[in-house]
């Protein structure tokens, strides 16, 4: 059983990357590049049974907190402390294979979404299952239509539950029948995690399913509203 | 929990080094032979003709050509493609964050297959020339591994380095390609005159040719041989220790 205690802390976050420049081909020993800051000063906390968006236009800084928070990147300075098992759902398809088949992509990925999980047989026929792409599992992905692909990953990357539910937008995957699938996993998932912190642009999204709301403000810089 | 993690990175590491070798021959017909028969050909074209050039026994320098080429090809591979494993495996790295472990443990195994399609060219070169096995022959199932495990801080480094100086892969390839000319695997040591030594003694080519021919044909090890080997070694693993780390090479891949 998850303990009451369990909380994520960020405190005076922020993130700064390097950018590079192009050089000039007359430019060979000056590379030239400019430190860039992500996030400032950030502070967040999520409770256990907080549903909390992050809102805010294109570029902000909303991708790269879901990121933070997923543990993908760190942050330069601050405090970070995640206590639960993650599941990012921030971009889907990463790590996939065009040449492999669809099986073959649930053996390569299912250890990438569900880190330190196992796999067996019925795992693997319950992903198939859900994605519902008939014998196209044995073909090669880039075979696929762009529905079948993305019906195929989210099966994959659901097919475990977490404590913690990391979405980026909300999904809008496959026809209407298979979206009715996909929000009834998804709500399943929501009630059963401990968390949930989604980026979203829809406000009746946020409004539905949030208790708590961030707001970035400017770029990098963030408010809780 | 880090034992659970460990055997999680083993499992994505084999998974993409298995389909790394699956994409690449896909819709071929002989697969992954096709790694031994190319190396294969290249043995007897240069052994008949290298041989007849620096030696003047054919079969024994082909026999020896075989090992050295198998192991040149598999160790110069994994150099030069540990300066590009964090781009190629930049998709995971989006998924579980930057793990330079994982890249390098894929590219440790992906190579590994290589190189036992190669043995399999030796195996072969050794039944057309009517050459008798040896037990010890198995040895370098064992000793190439360890080869790579030794080199683990170089790979490491170079694949570090790689990201922030992109230059690194440059330079890598052009020092791999010098290597092979002034290393002993087309020739062997006893070839060189004295006074031009100093091209094997500090380099580290011979060491590794030398472990795996002492290794391979039964003959006595070195003591020399060890005593650079250690030297080196724990020369990188110096660097890699003190090395600054980065925690978010990610966003420079």
């Amino acid at each position: 059983m998850i303990s009451k205690k369990k909380k994520i802390i960020l405190e005076d976050i922020s993130l700064e990357i390097p950018r590079y420049f192009h050089n000039s081909i007359f430019r060979i020993f000056s590379q030239r590049s400019e430190c860039l800051k992500l996030l400032s000063n950030i502070s967040l906390i999520v409770e256990e049974g907080e549903r909390v968006a992050i809102t805010g236009p294109n570029g902000y800084g909303k991708t790269t907190l879901l990121r933070l928070i997923s543990g993908i990147v760190q942050p330069t300075s601050g405090t970070f402390k995640n206590p639960y098992r993650t599941l990012s759902l921030i971009s889907l398809g990463d790590g996939v294979n065009e040449d492999l088949t669809g099986l073959q992509n649930i053996y390569l990925l299912y250890y990438v979404y569900h880190y330190g999980s196992k796999l067996n047989k019925q795992k693997v026929n319950k992903i198939i299952e859900f994605a519902d792409i008939g014998d196209s599992i044995n073909h090669p992905l880039r075979t696929y239509s762009s529905g079948m692909r993305l019906r195929l990953i989210f099966s994959i990357m659901t097919a475990e539950p977490a404590e913690l539910l990391v979405f980026d937008e909300w999904l809008s995957v496959g026809d209407q029948s298979f979206q009715k699938r996909v929000n009834e996993r998804i709500n399943k998932m929501i009630k059963n995690s401990s968390a949930l912190v989604f980026a979203s642009h829809n406000r009746e999204l946020v409004d539905k399913f949030s208790n708590k709301e961030y707001v970035f403000l400017e770029k990098g810089v963030m408010k809780n509203g | 929990m880090l034992t659970n993690k460990f055997s999680s990175d083993i499992k994505i590491s084999f998974s993409a080094a298995k389909y790394d070798l699956i994409s690449r021959f896909a819709r071929t017909k002989l697969g992954p032979f096709w790694h031994t028969l190319a190396l294969l050909l290249t043995i007897l074209a240069m052994g008949a003709i290298y041989g007849s050039i620096v030696s003047n026994d054919t079969v024994a320098f082909t026999s020896e050509l075989a090992l050295s080429l198998a192991v040149w090809q598999s160790f110069s591979t994994h150099v030069i493609e540990s300066t590009s494993i964090h781009r190629e495996t930049k998709n995971f790295y989006s998924v579980l964050g930057f793990r330079p472990f994982l890249g390098l443990l894929r590219l440790s195994m992906r190579n590994y297959f290589y190189f036992l399609f190669s043995t399999i060219s030796i195996a072969i070169t050794y039944l057309i020339l009517g050459l008798d096995f040896s037990i010890s022959m198995l040895s370098i199932f064992i000793i190439y591994p360890l080869i790579v495990l030794f080199s683990f801080p170089l790979f490491y480094l170079l694949s570090i380095w790689s990201i922030k100086y992109p230059d690194i892969s440059m330079i890598v390839n052009s020092i791999i390609t010098l290597l092979f000319f002034i290393s002993p695997i087309v020739w062997t040591p006893e070839m060189l005159p004295l006074d031009k030594f100093y091209f094997i003694e500090f380099n580290p080519i011979y060491y590794i040719m030398e472990l795996s021919r002492s290794t391979f044909f039964g003959k006595e090890i070195l003591i020399q041989t060890n005593t650079y080997l250690v030297v080196f070694y724990i020369l990188i693993t110096l660097v890699l220790v003190f090395s600054k780390k980065d925690k978010n090479l990610f966003f420079e891949l």
